[in-house]
């Protein structure tokens, strides 16, 4: 399936011009079915992105690597002006965001409650009086429609629930914005709320990726589709300058084929 | 009180309920298919253990440092780790502390050598539990497999010691190094068999850890990394950098068991210094379900055992060995009890 690749296909003059926060010069990595082969990208402000491809194709290797949580095996990866390479792994939580497909086993901590990652994700002082962080978890499940208790543990909660503490974990003005299928498994309302808060949450000079496996969320949140194939970026278009026919053919590799 | 919360207060005692039901039922039936009698067995250890002050007291020091290594332990099972070096981490504390009590014997006063030992010991156990860390983080080397095996160099470096350079005058012997001078032993009053200020340390490193695990962020980053290490990092937690620092800390009380032992127990370096109370101390943790609370009353159970067991083959001519039988058909009995609450919670 994956014997030969398709020629690239993009037209960048199509993106807003803002600064770019992102970018992948020559990134490879083994891991996954596919790994990453020789991706290179540049994401400006303002940027929803959309990756689409076939499961195993990159997009999950792409997010991870751009959230500092694997390290590439040869390439350059600058992020806000900072090369990552040599960087601890682990999330700067200030400026990036990454919200994993697998919510329970990757995102959040069965056991905890909803006050406790709240506390986690928080500046909370070294020492944490009991009921600490009570009133911020009420306020928190309120804001972001959570049916739980400040002490309900995650693994307590629904998949919608979960989304939503997982949102709620966000730090404020996060520039970067990082997902893996954000609503897979959602209802139709949680579907719509969690784009309506993504949106409201990121700022004017933020960025959000996302890979879905679902093309109607990406034609209709993404203001760019990146088609991940086989490793590599074969398909790179502003959404209003493509359609969903051109898109899922690129998918299944055939990208020499569009006029 | 809501239906929750009651739940989360009786679950726990339902549980130990059944543990002790359990292990009660086995290890009784077990004596009785050999012929001995449960209760004369039960009356005679709690004889041996409780009957007197002087009893009591040794309980106590036998209390002392499986309290110490239990607090460790809750570190690192805190992070996920299976610290089964604490043996060697214990052992090595002793050394550490040995080492600066030999070295300052004379040169500073007691008090202080004695202060400046207790730093010994935590740096040694502690030193010891962070190679477990380092192999793990660095190498690659489980953890089980790191401490297994850094237990035997320890076991190994206690033996070269007593039978090498730190000899008694004279000749080598198993029975260990000759006694540190009176001034350095840690004071026991008339009729103790327990100093205060050991029993006072292990306390306030118990009460010290519950209250890190409990009422601090650390506390909190060690709860994540225990249970989901790839979310942690998106939390902006060094899943590496929280297991070393358990591990060390863990292996610090331990090895602060290790000096205890030495200056206030047999106030020399013997080769059995640890006397198993580092796996003991898992086993108490396993059986306080991970939980500080339940520790200091199990740790106090498993010295009775350990205390009222002594008599036994003067009394009943039975093998002392039965406290251990006993302590792991309690264990056995938690995990089943354990695993079968898992299971239907998972349903």
């Amino acid at each position: 399936m994956f014997d030969t690749l398709p020629e690239h296909e993009s037209t960048p003059e199509a993106y807003i011009g803002g600064l770019e926060i992102l970018s992948f010069e020559n990134v490879c990595s083994s891991t996954g079915r596919s790994g990453l082969n020789q991706v290179s990208v540049s994401v400006r402000e303002g940027e929803v992105i959309g990756l689409a491809g076939l499961d195993g194709s990159g997009q999950s290797v792409f997010l991870k690597i751009a959230g500092n949580l694997m390290e590439p095996e040869s390439g350059t990866v600058v992020r806000f002006g900072h090369n990552l390479a040599g960087n601890k792994l682990q999330q700067n939580r200030k400026e990036t965001v990454f919200l994993p497909a697998d919510r329970l086993s990757e995102g959040l901590i069965p056991g905890l409650s909803i006050r406790e990652h709240l506390l986690l994700a928080s500046d909370s002082p070294f020492f944490i009086a009991p009921g600490t962080g009570r009133q911020q978890a009420k306020q928190a499940i309120a804001k972001f429609n959570i049916l739980g208790r400040p002490e309900t543990v995650a693994d307590g909660l629904s998949g919608g629930n979960q989304q939503r503490l997982l949102l709620s974990l966000m730090k404020p003005g996060a520039r970067l914005i990082l997902m893996e299928n954000p609503t897979r498994g959602l209802d139709v309302q949680s579907g719509v709320w969690t784009w309506q808060h993504l949106r409201n949450q990121l700022p004017d000079n933020g960025a959000i990726i996302f890979a879905s496996p679902d093309l109607e969320e990406i034609m209709e949140h993404a203001g760019r589709v990146l088609v991940f194939f086989d490793g590599r970026i074969i398909f790179d278009k502003a959404t209003r300058a493509t359609d969903f026919n051109q898109v899922s053919r690129a998918i299944t590799g055939h990208v020499e084929a569009i006029a | 009180m809501n239906s929750s919360r009651l739940s989360t207060l009786t679950t726990p005692l339902l549980q130990f309920f059944f543990i002790a039901a359990l292990a009660f039922g086995a290890v009784s039936l077990l004596l009785i298919a050999l012929g001995l009698s449960p209760m004369a067995i039960a009356e005679s250890m709690s004889a041996g253990s409780i009957s007197n002050w002087m009893r009591i007291s040794h309980l106590l020091s036998i209390w002392t440092p499986l309290l110490l290594c239990a607090s460790g332990l809750l570190f690192t099972f805190r992070a996920g780790l299976w610290n089964i070096g604490i043996e060697g981490q214990m052992v090595m504390g002793a050394i550490g502390a040995t080492a600066v009590l030999r070295m300052l014997n004379g040169v500073a006063p007691p008090g202080l050598v004695i202060a400046l030992a207790m730093a010994g010991g935590l740096l040694g156990g502690g030193m010891w539990g962070m190679f477990v860390g380092l192999l793990r983080n660095r190498g690659g080397v489980n953890e089980i497999f790191g401490g297994l095996g850094l237990n035997f160099v320890a076991q190994g470096i206690i033996l070269w010691l007593i039978f090498g350079p730190w000899k008694r005058a004279g000749i080598a012997s198993m029975s260990g190094t000759d006694l540190l001078a009176r001034d350095l032993w840690l004071s026991t009053p008339p009729g103790w068999r327990v100093a205060p200020v050991a029993l006072g340390l292990a306390a306030g490193a118990f009460l010290l850890t519950a209250l890190l695990l409990a009422n601090t962020r650390f506390g909190l980053q060690l709860k994540a990394v225990g249970k989901n290490q790839q979310a942690a990092r998106l939390f902006g937690i060094q899943p590496n950098l929280v297991g070393l620092t358990a591990m060390m800390l863990g292996g610090g009380l331990a090895g602060l068991a290790g000096c205890l032992q030495v200056t206030a127990v047999y106030h020399r370096l013997i080769p059995s210094i640890s006397s198993g109370y580092g796996y003991l101390g898992l086993l108490i943790v396993m059986l306080a379900g991970y939980r500080a609370a339940a520790v200091p009353f199990i740790a106090l159970f498993f010295a009775a055992l350990a205390a009222g067991s002594i008599q036994l083959p003067i009394v009943l001519q039975i093998d002392s060995s039965l406290s251990g039988v006993i302590q792991g058909a309690c264990v056995l009995s938690a995990l089943v009890v354990h695993g079968l609450h898992q299971q239907k919670r998972s349903r």
